[in-house]
């Protein structure tokens, strides 16, 4: 379904990313893994439309959707959730996770099929809470949950559980395996390969900005 | 219900001022007019850019027009609306080179460059020259019609404010202003929500200008003065970020002027020199202090 053919991405001379190649079917979950500065979030960025590739392709089903700004990537299928989550501070939980659902549905629909979203992942009791008031847990996910919302063809997790204690780690945990349920197709990048051991399908190492397969 | 009763509000102040006096009267329209620069400057920082320079988005369209109406009245009904939209696309502009914090400059920059500029401006009309720190005269309505049509266009413009930013729409314009970057990840197409937010705020400065204009039958350069610039960011400081409120605080700042004024002359400047300097406190004060005074109630 998305496939990135010889991605290649420098800053100022100094090459992140070097002829990637890998791809993910549609239901399938794919874990990338490798130290910190390895180029994972680069990578990600450059498929969300964040950052512009310096050569390579990306194809989500036929469609090049390489140098498409980020809203038309989002609007091809594919979101992306940030590692230091950025919620909309002056909204509360439910209205961060309406706004992307806002741009196919009326204000009122949005906001309701929020709130089923919010019911699904047991979480509607911080739906009114304002995202500046939510936990450093709370705010991973509805950063994840503002992705999920729209059901993307592709969602692209970046360090989703970094900087999380074990309790909310869990809890987020969770949460990914109903969305794996329902064969949402996710990216997910980690430093910690474990922790996403029994989610991901394959699993892609990528170190000094060079991708290896591995299982 | 909330809406109806804020209007309702508005409109007792504007009967009570109509029935005072003609000099009430007179100053309802001119807070009126104050109070839409305030609603023109809140629509654009709901998308996260506080503008220095409203003055430009005030002044220009009523000035150019003013220009016009010395040769034909059909080329200032021309020029106007082109003006206004004009301005906006100069601010959406400024937004896509600046960040935030430049903006505030670059806006405070490009009103007083014309603030410098305006006198300057001489035109020849049957002979003579005119223009220049005089200024242009313009098309002079009644008070009886400036009055009403502050009113409406108050009443209205506040209606559709609100309505806009409790709208889809609106949700869009309040991502932008917390995140830009989150707001492109959530798949919102940001140029085009700050381009509409702008020339919306644009129009609604330009339609206050254009009171303005009709109101005194003369345009000359202080309609670019720095004052109508940092009027906006002070009746919103003090009415804490409230649509409403900055409205009232508006009211209340056009009729302290009138007063401090009267005592003596620039007496306001400096109100508003301590008002800038004691901003962080005022707004730490109102902000914090007046929410939690609002729960308590």
């Amino acid at each position: 379904m998305l496939k990135v053919r010889n991605l290649s991405k420098s800053f100022r001379g100094f090459v992140v990313l070097r002829n990637i190649n890998f791809e993910i079917e549609r239901g399938e979950v794919v874990g990338i893994y490798g130290p910190n500065g390895s180029g994972k979030s680069t990578l990600l960025k450059c498929i969300a439309g964040l950052e512009k590739p310096d050569c390579g392709k990306i194809i989500l089903e036929d469609r090049n959707i390489t140098g498409l700004k980020t809203w038309e990537v989002v609007e091809a299928g594919v979101v992306y959730a940030f590692q230091i989550p950025k919620p909309f501070k002056s909204l509360s939980f439910l209205e961060n996770v309406a706004i992307p659902l806002m741009r196919f549905y009326g204000k009122d629909e949005a906001l309701k099929l929020a709130r089923d979203i919010l019911s699904k992942f047991d979480l509607a009791d911080l739906a009114d809470r304002r995202a500046e008031k939510l936990s450093q847990g709370e705010t991973k996910l509805l950063e994840i949950l503002r992705a999920y919302a729209t059901h993307p063809h592709v969602m692209l997790l970046d360090e989703p559980f970094a900087s999380l204690d074990m309790e909310n780690a869990l809890r987020l945990k969770e949460k990914l395996k109903i969305m794996k349920e329902e064969s949402q197709s996710m990216i997910i990048t980690t430093h910690r390969r474990k922790i996403i051991s029994d989610l991901a399908v394959r699993f892609y190492k990528l170190e000094g900005g060079v991708l290896g397969a591995e299982g | 219900m909330k809406r109806f009763f804020e209007v309702a509000v508005v409109i007792i102040i504007a009967l009570a001022s109509y029935f005072a006096g003609s000099f009430y009267k007179w100053l309802f329209s001119l807070m009126a007019i104050y109070a839409l620069i305030t609603i023109s400057w809140n629509f654009m920082k709901t998308i996260g850019r506080l503008s220095m320079g409203h003055a430009l988005l005030f002044g220009l369209p009523a000035y150019v027009s003013a220009i016009a109406y010395q040769y034909s009245f059909e080329l200032s009904l021309y020029l106007y609306p082109l003006t206004v939209v004009l301005s906006g696309i100069l601010f959406f502009i400024f937004s896509k080179i600046t960040g935030r914090t430049a903006f505030v400059f670059l806006t405070l920059i490009a009103s007083i460059t014309l603030w410098v500029l305006a006198p300057k401006i001489v035109v020849e009309k049957d002979g003579t020259l005119i223009g220049g720190e005089v200024g242009f005269d313009f098309f002079n309505a009644s008070s009886d019609h400036i009055f009403f049509l502050s009113l409406i266009s108050l009443v209205v413009i506040y209606v559709l404010a609100s309505w806009i930013l409790s709208s889809r729409f609106g949700y869009f314009m309040r991502a932008v202003g917390d995140d830009e970057t989150a707001s492109k990840a959530v798949g919102i197409n940001v140029d085009r929500v700050k381009f509409t937010a702008i020339v919306c705020s644009s129009i609604f400065s330009g339609i206050a200008g254009l009171l303005y204009a009709l109101d005194f039958g003369h345009v000359s350069y202080e309609v670019f003065s720095v004052e109508i610039s940092i009027f906006p960011f002070v009746a919103s400081l003090l009415s804490g970020g409230s649509p409403f409120l900055s409205v009232i605080s508006s009211f209340f700042l056009v009729f302290l002027k009138r007063s401090l004024n009267s005592i003596y002359p620039g007496l306001m400047d400096v109100f508003y020199a301590l008002v800038l300097v004691f901003s962080p406190k005022i707004g730490g004060l109102v902000y914090v202090k007046g929410k939690k005074l609002i729960e308590k109630l």
